[in-house]
């Protein structure tokens, strides 16, 4: 409540600021950690719709709870993986070539969110497949081919990869 | 004198997100001690904002909450005249 009053307030009149930036920026970005993350995230939610016919019990109630816990953990993961690409790597020159990344970015956040709320295997696979997109563009602007293949491990997916060396 | 800045970053985090408000006093400021957080007018960095986490005679080292920000070392010695204000609270979500 008190921050959305500075919020609107900092419209009108803006604030000063203060630095709090990562001081040594490393240059270090690469998309694959966020579609790994989506890869687990999927994978939980495959694991938690195998398990829901089964009769309760302390150890089936501990087993989906880790579930449902690494498919929380691993979406906010790709989240905060994107931000940082988009916020830190992304600068004009490539919201121009690609103006379309704000609504890709946005729409990861959308159903990174959805992923961590709901046990819901398409949104899963629609977050995979923007994610793909994403590092795409990505690659592409780093000036590196990519290919996509089968992730060697369930959920055996399509992803995509760089081509290196 | 008091006054409301803005966060512009990520080094602070998890504690301090990037959007939040500080509640900054800018007097009194002869009596920092470790753990407080200070805005510095760094000569090499511009208007900072670091934690305390070393006091000597000469004055301060700093340090960064995240793991990715500057270590105290490569900021140096922070002097009392580089001290521009100390957060007396945050307003975050």
């Amino acid at each position: 409540m008190l921050k959305s009053t500075l919020n609107f307030i900092n419209q009108i009149a803006p604030f000063e600021e203060v630095e709090a930036h990562c001081d040594i920026p490393c240059g270090i970005y690469d998309p694959h950690h966020a579609i790994i993350a989506c890869l687990t995230a999927i994978r939980m939610t495959d694991l938690i719709v195998a398990h829901k016919n089964e009769k309760s019990s302390v150890e089936w109630l501990n087993e989906v709870s880790r579930y449902v816990a690494e498919k929380e953990k691993h979406a906010e993961i790709v989240k905060h993986e994107i931000r940082v690409i988009w916020g830190d790597f992304y600068k004009a020159p490539q919201f121009e070539k690609y103006p379309n990344l704000h609504d890709l970015t946005h729409s990861i956040m959308l159903l990174g969110s959805k992923v961590r709320q709901e046990v819901n295997k398409e949104a899963a696979l629609q977050l995979l497949a923007k994610l793909n997109e994403f590092a795409e563009i990505f690659w592409e602007i780093k000036g590196v081919e990519t290919y996509r293949a089968t992730s060697p491990y369930k959920p055996e997916l399509e992803v995509v990869y760089p081509k290196l060396g | 004198m008091i006054s409301i800045v803005k966060i512009k970053g990520r080094s602070m985090e998890p504690d301090l997100h990037h959007g939040d408000y500080i509640v900054v006093l800018t007097i009194f400021l002869n009596r920092l001690r470790l753990g407080d957080w200070v805005i510095i007018n760094h000569p090499r960095f511009g208007r900072i904002i670091k934690e305390i986490c070393d006091v000597s005679v000469e004055g301060f080292g700093v340090k960064g909450l995240s793991q990715h920000s500057t270590d105290s070392t490569s900021l140096g010695l922070i002097t009392q005249d580089m001290v521009l204000g100390k957060v007396l609270f945050r307003i975050s979500n």
